[in-house]
């Protein structure tokens, strides 16, 4: 919430205005109105707005005149509040920096809206670094934190004092898996949580820095834990459905360190050492870290001039294939040798690079000096072989990749085949859609893509269906030692036999016996890379095993992925079953039709029907084949036809066309018969239209059955006329007036009970169809008539001329019945929106009647 | 991959008519091709021949003549329609007769590639 400072000197103005406010903002007013001013300087911090309204207006100039003396004063805004004002002193006002003004006289929502209105423009205006306090926590802002930390670091010189680096774990994925305002209601609630903790305790002062992340400054504790503890429950109480979970690092101040943006730099870091570490929300600074920093400094302040200075230095680990013991390709890794400090670890610089931003610059330089030495072979007249550079998801996520992968193959004129691209699984984690888009149009210049580190982290069956891959590679080291191990060698070839489903080449990588080989082999695994065969080379030793040993590079894979039985469902798109034995005619059916359709295939009849009866899919059509193994067409057409859930579905019938099976197929139930082989545009016209034909079929039998349905609503089962409830609806559809008079008769069957007792029920209810059809043929149809119920009738006519016409026909009514009955009718000229009134006049009228000895009209 | 369509059309197959069957994807009708030429159908079809198990011929030989009929293979198709029609009502001189000129027929095709 933010803070409003009230500088009012009536007392009654004031009141009314911290009433009006109270709920809105923070409300504080200085206790001596002359030092208001002082007041201020003494809560910039805090204060958003400044409400101005003195009695004496030249006390008022003295408040604006000094406060814009003060620098950090001056940007506050001021909103002029007074009873009544001259515009004479408004442009006074105006030339001191007044923002607005506002008048008690107007509505409480007109001032908090004016209000509003003004904090907003403050903190657009370019004002974004003097702004003291975050909007959503209501901590203070980065830079504003750093200012006050000095300060609170002066006031308790003597104290020791603790920074404090705090995240919110899994910030960005909780604000955008909940609502917008969800990332506004967290922040808030874990804002005031920490205010209360520190600041509000005296102990410290907190801020708010971006995503999730906090800073603190207090004096030395001895239980964060325990605070911190205290803050997750109650967050788990206001925020209800998720708990918070906070990642902590803390360093203490050394005596009298000055640089706080240091220190939180450190504690930051001891942050992140514990931020993938799911039991662990504390991390103390310690020489280790330290240690560590300093290492990576080392490193970072190394890096540019690395590079400049050659020092990494390209090795080679070939890829063999175990059945020919020749070299099928290799991976070109990054060896880093510095003249002083000696070789580094890749394990050491790589994650360094990754997070200062480096590692494309060091990738690219990696691709260029890969595409020298291809040269280089091809020059010597030695038969190349295709060598994968690593990618990290860092380069991925950059713009031009591909641009520029192409132009540095371009410049040393290497064919782009001879390149291969390894990116590893957690590359897919981030972006999913944009790493596709990324790779493809790599893959699309004819690099060949291949999966590093396959089975190590997070493995989706999706990804490798989604990325135009080309090779799986398996890291051995997750099942190295025990690859006699049963479980390991069935993970191992699954992984294996999926590759061969998807048309994948596996290369095996960290292969370090023979045994393992071996073993690889019997899973028809043969690309191997790994210390069994060679480790990585430097370029010239490279360069003579290729010599010696030869190259063979892997033949394309025939079928392509997409001719392949593995389809992932495609959302939305109907479900097209193809049931033929030969698989080639399913192929080109297939091809037909699978940028429309889901595709099934069965390649028996028997096969066909065990799919429908489990599925859970809606299949749309059928294509069938009649001469099949197992079960044929017919015998399968014969069953469906019987089963009532599939016999809907709809069959078309596909065979060769001089059999003359057509007729049998038609009379088995078949919607078409078209013939082999297949013509592409007859077969998809036809699916098409038979589909459509079904839908209408199917909407139109829909609407006759709401129609029998709604029939049956409304009308009186016995006499086939409306029921009251179809009466009331008939009533409600009419227009409120006619060409005259409506008038709305109520009949009742004089001494209908004597009917009954006489001859039975069954003669009453005959009596009563009777008198319906006699109704019917007098009214000649004109009348809406119901059966109220009983043996009670209402008709409603209309157009009539006047009600002594509407008398009149009731009379005749009477008259011409063979069934005697007494007639009530009441006339109106518009149609009321409730039957019910009109109905009891009606019924009034009918009584009347019968009073009056029956078997005639009375109108009332 | 060329001279591959010329000889089929030479051999007697409408491109025109496999270019609509197959969408224009000429790869594709080589797969099919590959399936038959590496499919166990010709050879089932000759045992079910030898053994005289005239039921299992007729299914076989029905299944090539599909398959040729989508490929196009025009003249093996007219061998082989008269060949089933003849399994089918198992007129076995008939069959006798056809059957050797078939399999002619389909080793032509077969050399093709």
């Amino acid at each position: 919430m933010e803070t409003v400072l009230i500088v009012v000197d009536d007392i009654a103005k004031r009141e009314y205005l911290k009433k009006i406010l109270k709920n809105a903002y923070v409300l504080i007013e200085p206790s001596v109105i002359e030092n208001a001013v002082d007041f201020l300087k003494q809560k910039i911090a805090d204060v958003s707005i400044v409400i101005l309204g003195l009695e004496n207006v030249e006390k008022e100039f003295d408040f604006l005149n000094k406060k814009n003396k003060e620098k950090n004063l001056k940007t506050i805004p001021v909103l002029m509040i007074s009873t009544n004002i001259s515009s004479e002193y408004e442009i006074k006002f105006l030339k001191t920096g007044i923002l607005d003004f506002a008048n008690y006289s107007t509505t409480p929502e007109i001032i908090i809206h004016r209000i509003g209105t003004l904090i907003k423009l403050k903190n657009s205006n370019n004002l974004i670094s003097k702004i003291k306090k975050d909007f959503s926590s209501s901590l203070y802002t980065r830079e504003y934190f750093f200012t006050q930390a000095k300060k609170f670091q002066n006031t308790y010189k003597n104290d020791q004092l603790d920074i404090l680096s705090i995240e919110i774990e899994n910030f960005k994925l909780m604000a955008t898996k909940f609502s917008g305002t969800f990332e506004n209601k967290l922040l808030e609630a874990v804002g005031k949580e920490i205010k209360n903790k520190f600041e509000n305790t005296n102990f410290g002062i907190a801020g708010y820095f971006s995503e999730g992340n906090f800073g603190i400054l207090t004096k030395k504790l001895n239980n964060y834990r325990e605070i911190f503890d205290s803050i997750t429950k109650n967050l788990a109480k206001s925020l209800e459905t998720i708990s918070v979970i906070f990642k902590i690092g803390i360093y203490t101040l050394q005596f009298e360190e000055t640089d706080i943006q240091n220190a939180y730099h450190k504690a930051n870091v001891a942050k992140d050492r514990i931020k993938d570490n799911f039991n662990q929300n504390f991390c103390i600074f310690d020489e280790i870290i330290l240690k560590e920093m300093t290492k990576e400094q080392q490193i970072v302040g190394l890096m540019e001039s690395a590079i400049e200075e050659k020092q990494f230095k390209v090795y080679l680990q070939p890829k063999f294939d175990s059945r020919t013991n020749t070299i099928m390709g290799a991976e070109a890794l990054a060896r880093w040798i510095h003249p002083e400090m000696g070789f580094i670890s890749p394990s050491d610089f790589i994650p360094i690079f990754e997070k200062k931003g480096f590692i494309p610059k060091l990738d690219y330089y990696i691709l260029e000096e890969v595409c020298h030495f291809i040269k280089k072979i091809i020059t010597k007249k030695i038969t190349p072989v295709p060598i994968s550079v690593n990618f990290s998801r860092i380069d991925i996520n950059q713009e031009g990749l591909t641009d520029k992968i192409v132009s540095i193959a371009d410049k040393y004129g290497i064919p782009h085949t001879l390149i291969h691209i390894e990116i590893t699984e957690s590359a897919y984690i981030d972006n999913t859609k944009k790493l596709v888009e990324i790779i493809t149009s790599i893959k699309e210049q004819r690099f060949e893509i291949e999966l590093d580190d396959f089975g190590t982290g997070f493995s989706s069956l999706n990804m490798i269906n989604e990325l135009p891959i080309k090779y799986l590679k398996l890291d051995m080291s997750f099942v190295q030692k025990e690859l006699s191990d049963t479980n390991n060698r069935k993970i191992i070839s699954f992984i294996i036999s999926l590759a061969k489903w998807l048309n994948l080449h596996v290369i095996a990588e960290g292969v370090e016996t023979k045994e393992q080989v071996d073993k690889l082999k019997e899973m028809d695994a043969y690309y191997i890379q790994g210390y069994f065969y060679s480790k990585p080379l430097p370029e010239n030793e490279f360069l003579n095993l290729l010599e010696e040993k030869g190259s063979s590079i892997p033949l394309p894979i025939r079928n392509s992925k997409k001719n392949l039985n593995f389809q992932v469902k495609k959302e939305g798109m109907p479900y097209l079953l193809l049931v033929d034995d030969v698989e080639m005619n399913r192929a080109i059916l297939k091809n037909i039709f699978e940028k429309e359709f889901n595709i099934v295939e069965a390649s028996n009849g028997k096969i066909a029907l065990e799919y429908l009866k489990d599925t859970k899919d809606k299949i749309e059509l059928i294509l069938l084949d009649l001469v099949m193994p197992i079960m044929d067409g017919f015998k399968f057409m014969e069953i469906i036809k019987k089963d009532e859930k599939l016999k809907e579905i709809p069959v078309i019938i596909t065979s060769q066309n001089t059999e003359h099976s057509e007729n049998r197929a038609i009379k088995l139930g078949a919607e078409a018969f078209l013939a082999k082989p297949y013509n592409p545009n007859i077969i998809m016209h036809n699916v098409k239209s038979i589909i459509e034909a079904v839908k209408l079929r199917k909407e139109k039998f829909q609407i006759q059955e709401n129609q029998k349905l709604l029939k049956e609503a409304f009308e009186d089962y016995l006499t086939g006329t409306l029921n009251s409830r179809g009466m009331e609806k008939a009533w409600k559809e009419m227009p409120y007036t006619c060409n005259g008079f409506f008038a709305l008769y109520l009949l009742d069957i004089d001494d209908f009970k004597k009917y009954n007792d006489m001859k039975g029920h069954k003669q009453g209810d005959e009596i009563l169809v009777e008198f319906i059809n006699e109704l019917i043929k007098i009214t000649r149809n004109k009348c809406l008539i119901s059966r109220r119920g009983g043996d009670e009738f209402l008709i409603l006519a209309k157009d009539l001329n006047s009600p002594e016409e509407a008398w009149e026909m009731g009379n005749h009514f009477c008259q011409n019945t063979l069934i005697d009955c007494s007639i009530g009718v009441t006339v109106f000229k518009i149609k009321p929106s409730n039957m019910e009134e009109v109905e009891r006049i009606a019924d009034k009228a009918m009584y009347k009647a019968k009073e009056n000895g029956k078997k005639q009209c009375a109108l009332l | 991959m060329e001279s591959f369509f010329k000889k089929l059309e030479n051999y007697g197959v409408d491109m025109k008519e496999i270019e609509n069957r197959f969408l224009g994807n000429k790869e594709f009708y080589m797969e099919c091709f590959q399936m038959f030429k590496e499919g166990k159908e010709v050879k089932n079809l000759k045992n079910a021949l030898d053994s005289k198990n005239y039921d299992q011929a007729f299914n076989e030989a029905h299944t090539i003549k599909g398959i040729v009929g989508n490929l196009g293979l025009k003249p093996l198709f007219n061998k082989i329609s008269p060949l089933v029609e003849a399994l089918r009502n198992t007129e076995i001189k008939d069959i006798e007769n056809l059957s050797d000129s078939v399999f002619e027929e389909i080793e032509t095709v077969l050399n093709i590639i």
